[in-house]
């Protein structure tokens, strides 16, 4: 049996899903939410001009979002099939800046089914029937995130925990939720939680197990039809009284036997389709728990990979994933290749100008295959100086992403599109952090006119656009982690370790080569996304960032939340002070001439 | 009072009259429902909000997640019960002659005009079941002319009707009790949120022009 893949079924819903350990959760931790807000957006400005919710926007954004993790798919049309209202809601209180009492005050008596559609879904709210599911599953996606850090991150890079100690970590995670839900006076019964069951005892068995349910209740029909109704039950809380309530029931087939062999038979093919242990979480945080308490429970494990950051399943000993990354290899591959780079290089190179290298070095040299990334001490990347973009360049930015977002499918394709503005993002982003320059913004921004030019002219004629050249920049860039300052290079290696002079400038010479070399290799290996030099391609900004719902614990904090200027989603950055890495000098200096100026002073 | 078309003025104002009594019986009926299953659930001044601001919208309080059904509402359901409507509307109706105060464009309903909305009202089926409402249209005539105060529109003929007629509901029970409460305080305000509709329709049926009553 495969421990990696557990089943679960939902409330009012016969179908099995599927929970693929560690993959289901770090896709849900990494799924972009971006579409379908927007989707949800446009379905909020559509309804707001025609009066009704269009539901062919509506239901395909429904979908996007049910692949986000499979419990919202299961519930989709269950708890979640108002996710698009809840969005919208969400989406004209934190832009209008009103309260959720405001706004149901607003749509009081409503004049068309959108405005009823807001006031019924607020109204169920208050009255507790229902949450804002949108905000739910964004604070999930942020719990999911916080856990899986809190359970397997590890403060160096590469080191193992030991299984005890990960239990321990998911267990004081989750018990310090309990302890504030008990202090706050909610009881644990009130928490999400889940139950282990079999096809059989699930709390819709008789639905699930259809055809075998049909042919028991035909033996019973008759004694079940003077049976006393227990359905007011349904209504009550019956947590003290299950066991009397269950031989109740119990009463009416007690006298059953054993079917005849087909009928056995029968039930016997029913159960073999059906799977044997079934999870049934009442809820999206229940379902990501039980996959972290599985994950513990089967020892697999997550870490966090070297080159871009991101969690990955740990599978084996390495220490870089699999995920393919901007320059269209995998981190593993990457770093492989790196290695093997280095190494040829090194033995190609050092045994020149070995006079210079200590014996120790030159032995290690030549007689085992460099392995300077695990061991060499990466330095802190570089802090430079933000770019300031001029507002026209911004509004022009602004209205190329309008005038191809309003052309997707219909003249560019949609992952075209996302690749394109992902990249636009990437590269305000790069300015920030100055690791672009204005120019290269502004080259990206005149090919962007020429695509835009282009897909409008294959939407009037209903046609894809024509191929339009990037910039040269575009195609010619090398590796994104080097702009990022992640790769590691001999040269900043050697500059944490005491070398001579002469050796240094011997590294750094090796280093330009393999640098040469490796920007060759990119070049004639296509990227797929287009970069421009200095673009950097990091775990962070390749994802396309969702919109982060402010939280507000009172309406009160929403009402008095400060105007924002577009950058409040992001964290607030760190001012380091730049940390340089200078050529070493060794003259020697006596203690006079150290303590001269300071003794003049 | 100078009406563009006075029949179906008439007509009309008797319906906004109607569904006021209509939207004021399911109101308590979808208020009885809250004491089953959302007493803890639904704040009462959201019910209050919703029924005032939908004076003549019959079911607005479904917007708040409320069902009326032979489960909830199981002791509403007596033929003694439903006679409850005929009353309601008809306590109504015999506040019709108040509407003479009502002047728009220095023009006031004539005693005939009132009469004959009094008339359209009772023809669709307001009706004194027992003579439970010591009111009447001709006393609230005379009161008006006389310009003397009117009795304020409370609950007292429907508690007394119920504690008469409905010993269902006459039970000292906690969704009995909490029915009769919300009903003095909705009978109280309800009155004067529909004088407020009424205004509002005589204002559309008399204005000089239809554009004037769609730019409004």
């Amino acid at each position: 049996m495969d421990n990696s893949i557990v089943r679960f079924a939902v409330y009012d819903n016969t179908n099995f899903y599927k929970i693929e350990l560690s993959r289901t959760l770090l896709h849900f931790t990494e799924f972009d939410f971006t579409y379908f807000w927007e989707q949800c957006i446009e379905a909020g400005k559509t309804a707001r001009k025609t009066g009704r919710l269009p539901q062919n926007i509506v239901s395909g954004a429904k979908t996007v979002v049910g692949r986000a993790h499979p419990y919202i798919e299961a519930c989709v049309s269950t708890d979640y099939s108002e996710i698009v209202t809840d969005c919208i809601v969400e989406y004209i209180c934190h832009s209008e800046r009103i309260g959720l009492e405001e706004l149901w005050a607003r749509c009081i008596s409503p004049k068309n089914p959108y405005e009823e559609a807001i006031f019924r879904r607020i109204s169920e709210y208050k009255a507790n029937r229902a949450m804002n599911r949108w905000t739910s599953i964004v604070r999930l996606q942020e719990y999911a995130k916080n856990k899986m850090n809190f359970i397997f991150d590890t403060d160096t890079i590469g080191a193992k925990l030991s299984d005890d100690t990960i239990r321990a970590r998911k267990e004081y995670f989750d018990l310090a939720l309990s302890v504030a839900a008990n202090e706050l006076g909610c009881p644990g019964t009130a928490l999400p939680s889940v139950k282990l069951c079999t096809p059989s005892t699930l709390p819709n068995a008789a639905f699930v197990v259809g055809k075998v349910s049909k042919s028991i209740y035909r033996r019973f029909s008759d004694e079940l039809a003077e049976g006393s109704d227990l359905s007011a039950m349904e209504k009550r809380d019956c947590s003290k009284i299950r066991d009397q309530l269950a031989m109740e029931a119990y009463s009416y087939v007690k006298g059953m036997e054993r079917p005849n062999e087909i009928e056995m038979n029968f039930a016997l093919e029913s159960f073999r389709e059906t799977p044997a242990e079934l999870y049934y979480p009442d809820s999206l945080k229940a379902a990501i728990d039980l996959e972290f308490e599985l994950m513990v429970r089967n020892k697999i494990y997550m870490r966090k990979c070297e080159n871009c950051g991101r969690f990955f399943t740990a599978l084996d000993d390495n220490t870089r994933c699999d995920r393919v990354n901007s320059s269209g290899k995998t981190c593993r591959r990457q770093y492989e290749e790196l290695v093997e780079s280095i190494t040829v290089e090194a033995r190609s190179s050092l045994p020149q100008g070995g006079e210079n290298i200590s014996g120790e070095n030159a032995e290690t040299a030549n007689a085992a295959p460099i392995s300077p990334v695990s061991s060499v001490v990466v330095p802190p990347p570089e802090v430079r100086e933000p770019v300031v973009v001029p507002k026209e360049t911004e509004k022009r930015a602004q209205k190329l992403y309008n005038a191809l977002y309003k052309r997707v499918n219909k003249g560019i394709d949609e992952n075209e599109f996302k690749e394109w503005s992902q990249y636009l993002s990437n590269m305000k982003r790069n300015l920030k952090i100055g690791e672009a320059t204005l120019k290269q913004y502004e080259e990206f921004l005149d090919y962007s006119d020429r695509l835009a030019k282009e897909v409008k002219l294959a939407s009037k004629n209903k046609t894809f656009h024509a191929p339009v050249e990037k910039p040269f920049d575009m195609i010619n860039s090398g590796s994104t982690a080097d702009a990022a300052g992640v790769s590691e290079t001999p040269v900043e290696a050697a500059a944490e370790k005491e070398i001579s002079e002469d050796e240094f400038v011997e590294i750094a010479q090796l280093s330009e080569k393999i640098e040469k070399n490796s920007a060759k290799n990119a070049v004639s290996e296509s990227p797929k996304v287009p970069q421009v030099e200095g673009t950097v391609v990091s775990s962070d900004n390749v994802k396309v960032k969702p919109f982060t719902p402010q939280a507000f614990d009172t309406v009160f904090d929403a009402m008095q939340a400060g105007t924002g200027d577009g950058d409040e989603d992001e964290l607030p950055k760190k001012k380091e002070k730049p940390v340089e890495i200078k050529k070493p000098k060794w003259e020697r200096i006596s203690r006079e001439d150290a303590f001269k100026d300071k003794d003049e002073e | 009072m100078l009406f563009i078309n006075e029949a179906a003025a008439i007509s009309g104002l008797a319906d906004t009259i109607i569904k006021g009594g209509v939207s004021l019986y399911n109101a308590m009926k979808y208020i009885y429902s809250i004491a089953e299953d959302d007493f803890y659930n639904i704040n009462i001044k959201d019910a209050f909000k919703v029924v005032l601001n939908n004076i003549t919208d019959t079911d607005c309080l479904q917007g708040l997640g409320l069902h009326i059904d032979s489960r909830t509402c199981a002791e509403m359901q007596s033929e003694e019960y439903n006679h409850v409507l005929a009353l309601m509307v008809y306590s109504l109706a015999v506040r019709i002659p108040t509407l003479k105060n009502v002047k728009i464009n220095d023009e006031n309903m004539t005693d005939d005009q009132l009469y004959r909305l009094y008339n359209a009202v009772m023809e669709k089926g307001a009706e004194n079941y027992k003579d439970m409402i010591a009111e009447t249209f001709l006393e609230t005539k005379y009161l008006v002319r006389k310009g003397k105060k009117l009795q304020p529109f409370t609950a007292d003929w429907y508690k007394t009707y119920i504690y008469t007629y409905v010993p269902e509901l006459a039970e000292n029970t906690n969704k009995n009790i909490y029915l009769l409460g919300f009903a003095d305080v909705l009978f109280a305000n309800f009155n004067s949120c529909l004088e407020e509709e009424i205004r509002n329709k005589m204002t559309e049926y008399t204005a000089d022009n239809l554009s004037e009553v769609e730019g409004k």
